[in-house]
């Protein structure tokens, strides 16, 4: 069944939306009352942010809006060493959208939400003209943990670690925009477990943020700007997959500016570094968690190459642009 | 009865080339008076002016002298003679030297100059005071600039400050009649520097070293200079890191003199014993170490590749005596003058060596061959014969210059380090050329050459100008009054550490020369570093595009200052105005202006630096774009078609260095560049062998299209004719071609390499035409990269020239990025709002 204006009304037809789609899915006690909003229980300091999320195609491997709109949310919440605890979801549906699709969506957003420990407890619905694209966006709560988790905390001697290979996401999107068949998933993942393993083993994070739109180089960047510092990162301990290499080879990109959306790194003092490393990888989200740096005196941001030379790690302007004669 | 030739004249002369600090104003004064000749000279702004009053007969051999006296030091590029009006003479009572005036005086750094003949025929002088010393050198000849800390160069403002002078070296240089009076690098056996030699041993006793075979040594030169003896290293001989010095007790007593005269020999001997072994040393020079090794011995040479990192270009090898290197390469007349010049620039010399290890210089037609040009190097070569001389540098970092660095290298594959105490201040590569045309080219521009300027105009604003350079083979330039002094090359400044000394450098030659720029250029490009470091000095700045650089750098050597030039700028990457990335334009510049008229119609190519690399890739980015998708023999064809379809990671690019790279991976010539220009390099090779045997071109021609008051070349045509080597067009099937055996291919793509040749210099013809029409020009000015391959380049000047064409191409500096700056600078002069 195919959406149209009518929907957004505000009528008959736009609470069948949200009876037959968003209640039905999300469905939990505070949502479920409907009243003008939510009420909620939270304990201590809470930490709250929002994103909106536009990307095509709507599915991929690994995931689809839905998913992204979970996950984008409840990391930024979780690398604040915070629980995440509910969400608002907000959608822009273009006239032409599918209703069944509308319903896919929703449901990997319930799971999702499930396995993040979230709920979704308020929601707003509008339907503008268009060519049947989705947008969401979510908002979302969570309670601080751990106290003082800041891009702004790092200091020198702290080793700095990463999640996972890079570049899947970036890669899953493109494929599917390409449309070329290959085994390349978006690593789409809520990260809370992996922030929670880390606070639960006593490492005393100094800075955490989930690696997404620019990747790790632009992540590292923002670190050293904020920490006043230099970043210095080993090129060999940069983990990627063989099939993302080979991806990237032929298409001339580089993983370390890459979108990731299940990937963080972890600033933590060098002597808890390999403690950390374990940590991690005990999660499912951290099997190829690795070291890949440390935080020094200086600014910007330092790559050792595989050759044993050194260069400078900059923010990416113009995708591609070679430099080379 | 006066005649013509008796008249008094008194006329001025001006004579540029190297010709300060090396002992050029008492050559003139010697050569005036033996002339009766009376007059003045004096230094003026990096140049030497006389001011001559003599018949015309004695000018005329004052001249001649002048020209062909014994001042090794001094290159004399250019002499410039005027009358001197009545009205303006005095009369001189005799021939002055006058002291130079600081107010006008534009400092001029002199480069490092070669060992000279007469202190080679000292260093094998039996009873000399500096017999069989490695680092003699006198007035005209030793370090310079790598030693030099502030000007004026005195003794205490060099290096050589840790080494004071000893009686009998203060003598000679307080005496004017010795060659080494006011000679900053004078130095004995007895004042040092002295060599040090730090053996590895790294092979156990059980282990018996066994004496490789030494090719390539003729017997003649085994038995001179200094005897090898051939003693069996000392068992057990273990590192220590505290005993760099062997301490071989000599038999007899010895005075002081003697003895280091002697312990000097014994490394000598010792590690020229290392390296007829096969082994590997780091011997350090002017600019920064050299690894050494022989070039003979395969298995040497893999361990040398492997101690560099990947290194794939092919090895310079220095020779005793150009006799030596007729032995190995053809060596042309104009060569030879290029080897033996002061500058010791290595020569890419024809060669079709079989006698080298193959992996010396892999499969190139080139031999980098140089000649030494310190006392040791001579020693070395005469003792070992040719020997391999690289850089003393690990992959792309910057040449080593430290012997506290290369002591930590602490490599397994390095048998031993050569050195002295003297300090190197600055890192100075060797330069390497080659001749086209019968005349230098320069392809990297260093030791020897730097920090001699180019001159340009003069701003009446007297403004001081930095100009950045590109980004690989990085040099920066110092303008200042009318000279222009280049920098040494640096590499590419992606290495952190190359970037790090280019900042040094630029910090170092800033207070030499004294210059505080008041106006800095530097590319468009957005990422380059060279950009970001400029931006970073907040000052006025000025973008330059990359083309626009290479062209007005030719048009500063030229002094091609107010005329209307069609440029053309042929290489790799430049980032163009609109943001896509150019490189083979056709402009009109003059002054600082310009304007694109004509380039390479646009191909969609995969971005990324990596992708510049791959030259298969490239093959089927323009093969996809020319509507030649039946030639692709791409396995990655899908999804390299794919991206380019959906703009995943592309860019637009009229590169003719693509171009390059694309034909020859379509002729199987090279499909990658594991360094820059290889396939390109090797793409010209094929052409070469053409014109060589006198294989014919296979015909084709480029497309023109007009679009609007651009034109646009197209290379489908060509590319479809080249395809045709390896694909049957006939079949229309697109299958694989046979030949009937191996040398009926290969004498076909020969053919098809110097066809395609041909018809990118017919269709450079082609555009000029219409562009000098046009304009209403005849002058072009070409750069860039490209322009480095002698078939294309000579094929083009000759067409041009044929057809009335005045051709201007980079002589001073190299038509690769390595003139970026100078042209930046030039732009920078020619700036009115700056
Ligand atoms: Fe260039
Ligand atoms: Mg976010
Ligand atoms: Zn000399
Ligand atoms: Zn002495």
């Amino acid at each position: 069944m195919k959406i149209d204006l009518s929907y957004g009304s505000g009528g008959k037809q736009t609470s069948s939306l949200i009876n037959d789609i968003f209640l039905k899915h999300f469905d939990n006690p505070v949502l479920n009352r409907l009243e003008d909003a939510a009420v909620l229980d939270v304990q201590g300091r809470i930490a709250y942010t929002t994103d909106s999320f536009v990307v095509t195609p709507l599915f991929f491997k690994g995931g689809n809006i839905g998913k992204l709109a979970v996950c984008g949310t409840v990391n930024d919440l979780a690398m604040m060493g915070a629980r995440p605890r509910y969400l608002t979801a907000g959608f822009i549906l273009e006239a032409g959208a599918d209703s069944q699709v509308l319903e896919q969506i929703a449901q990997t957003m319930r799971e999702t939400a499930d396995e993040a420990g979230v709920q979704i407890v308020a929601g707003d619905t509008k339907v503008v003209e268009g060519s049947g694209n989705i947008y969401i966006n979510t908002s979302g709560v969570g309670e601080i943990l751990k106290e003082g988790i800041s891009i702004a905390n790092c200091q020198e001697g702290d080793c700095i670690l990463l999640s996972g290979n890079l570049g899947e996401h970036h890669a899953a999107i493109m494929s599917e925009r390409m449309g070329i068949e290959n085994n390349i998933a978006s690593d789409c993942a809520p990260l809370f477990s992996l922030v929670e393993g880390l606070l639960e083993a006593g490492i005393d994070v100094h800075c955490m943020r989930d690696v997404t739109r620019g990747g790790l180089g632009t992540v590292l960047n923002e670190v050293a700007d904020s920490s006043a510092c230099q970043v210095e990162i080993r090129e060999t301990s940069l983990p990627v997959s063989k099939e993302i290499q080979g991806f990237c080879s032929i298409l001339g990109l580089d993983p370390l500016y890459m979108a990731n959306e299940g990937k963080m790194i972890a600033v933590v003092p060098g002597e808890q570094a390999e403690q950390a490393l374990a940590a991690m990888q005990r999660n499912p989200y951290g099997a190829y968690a690795q070291i890949i740096g440390r935080i020094e005196k200086g600014a910007g941001v330092r790559m050792i190459t595989a050759l044993g030379g050194s260069r400078a790690v900059d923010i990416l302007y113009g995708e591609g642009l070679p430099r080379i004669c | 009865m006066d005649t013509e030739a008796h008249k008094i004249r008194t006329k001025k002369v001006i004579v540029s080339g190297i010709v300060q600090g090396v002992g050029f104003r008492p050559l003139t004064f010697r050569v005036a008076k033996k002339n009766n000749i009376v007059g003045t000279v004096q230094n003026i702004g990096g140049m030497v002016e006389i001011v001559t009053q003599s018949s015309e007969e004695n000018f005329q051999q004052f001249l001649y002298d002048l020209q062909t006296a014994d001042c090794e030091g001094c290159e004399i590029i250019k002499i410039q003679i005027s009358d001197i009006s009545a009205e303006d003479q005095q009369v001189y009572p005799d021939f002055k030297i006058i002291e130079s005036t600081a107010n006008r005086e534009v400092s001029i750094i002199p480069p490092d100059l070669a060992t000279c003949d007469r202190c080679l025929g000292e260093l094998y002088e039996k009873g000399n005071r500096r017999f069989f010393n490695p680092f003699i050198s006198c007035m005209s000849c030793g370090p310079r600039y790598t030693i030099m800390d502030v000007l004026p160069y005195d003794r205490d403002t060099t290096t050589m400050v840790d080494f004071p002078m000893c009686e009998g070296c203060n003598e000679e240089y307080v005496s004017p009649e010795s060659r080494r009076f006011h000679a900053q690098t004078i130095s004995c056996h007895d004042c040092g520097p002295y060599l040090i030699l730090k053996e590895y041993n790294k092979r156990s006793s059980q282990e018996e070293i066994q004496a490789k075979e030494w090719r390539g040594v003729r017997a003649s030169s085994l038995g001179r200079g200094v005897k090898c003896i051939n003693q069996p290293p000392r068992a057990g001989y273990k590192r220590d890191e505290n005993r760099t010095e062997p301490c071989e007790k000599p038999v007899r007593p010895l005075n002081s003199h003697q003895v280091s005269i002697y312990k000097s020999k014994k490394r000598f001997e010792r590690a020229v014993r290392l390296l007829k072994r096969g082994g590997i040393l780091a011997v350090k020079g002017i600019g920064g170490y050299h690894f050494v090794c022989s070039p003979f011995l395969e298995e040497t040479v893999q361990k040398l590749r492997q101690l560099k990192g990947r290194e794939e270009k092919p090895f310079a090898v220095m020779f005793e005596s150009v006799a030596d290197i007729r032995q190995h390469c053809h060596v042309s007349p104009q060569e030879e003058q290029l080897l033996k010049s002061k500058a010791r620039p290595i020569v890419l010399l024809y060669s079709q060596n079989e006698q080298m290890a193959p992996s010396t210089y892999k499969a190139s037609i080139y031999c980098g061959a140089f000649l030494p040009y310190t006392p040791l190097q001579t020693m070395l070569v005469r003792a070992c014969g040719p020997l391999i001389m690289t850089s003393g540098n690990i992959s792309d970092q910057p040449i080593i210059r430290e012997d506290s660095q290369m002591l930590a290298l602490d490599s397994p594959l390095l048998d031993g380090i050569l050195y002295n105490k003297r300090r190197i201040l600055r890192s100075v590569d060797d330069s390497v050329a080659k001749i086209i045309d019968g005349k230098p080219q320069l392809i990297r521009r260093s030791r020897g050459y730097v920090p001699y300027p180019v001159f340009l105009p003069e701003r009446e604003d007297n403004l001081k100008i930095f100009a950045a350079g590109g980004d690989l083979k990085a040099s920066f330039c110092l303008y200042n009054r009318g000279s222009a002094v280049v920098s040494q090359y640096f590499g590419d400044l992606e290495e952190g550490s190359v970037l790090a000394e280019y900042r040094q450098g630029v910090a170092d030659l800033s207070r030499l020369l004294k210059i505080q720029p008041e106006l800095t250029v530097c590319d468009l490009h957005p990422n380059y570093f060279s950009t970001k470091f400029t931006e970073a000095m907040d000052r006025p700045l000025l973008y330059v595009q990359h083309h626009h650089a290479h062209v007005a750098s030719v048009m500063a050597e030229h002094h091609l200052n107010d005329d209307k030039v069609i440029g053309i700028a042929f290489d790799g990457t430049g980032y163009g105005l609109d943001g896509h990335i150019w490189g083979s334009e056709f402009m009109i510049c003059q002054g600082a202006d310009f304007q694109r008229l004509a380039h390479l119609k646009y191909t969609t190519m995969l971005g990324g630096d990596g992708s510049m690399k791959d030259a298969k890739k490239t093959a089927t980015c323009f093969l996809l774009g020319a509507g030649l998708e039946q030639y692709v023999s791409d396995e990655r064809k899908t999804l390299i078609q794919a991206a380019l379809t959906h703009g995943v990671n592309t860019i637009q690019t009229s590169s003719v260095g693509r171009l390059f790279d694309a034909v020859s991976s379509i002729l199987d010539i090279r499909q990658e560049n594991q360094y820059e220009g290889e396939c390109a390099a090797y793409l010209e090779k094929e052409a070469l062998l053409a014109e060589k045997s006198g294989v014919a071109a296979v015909p084709m021609a480029f497309g023109l299209i007009r679009q609007g008051s651009l034109l646009e070349i197209d290379a489908a045509p060509v590319l479809e004719v080249l395809c045709g080597l390896e694909w049957d067009q006939e079949s229309g099937q697109g299958g694989r071609k046979r030949y009937e055996d191996q040398s009926a291919y290969l004498l076909r793509r020969q053919a098809l390499a110097l066809g395609f040749h041909y018809a990118l210099a017919e269709v450079v013809l082609e555009v000029c035409r219409l562009l000098g029409q046009e304009q209403q020009t005849n002058k072009v000015a070409f750069s860039g990269g490209v322009f480095q391959n002698c078939v294309l380049t000579q094929r083009v000047l000759q067409l041009l020239e044929r057809d009335g064409f005045s051709v201007y191409y980079n002589e001073a500096v190299p038509p690769n990025d390595g003139c970026i700056s100078l042209g930046q600078i030039f732009v920078g002069i020619m700036n009115k709002d700056g």
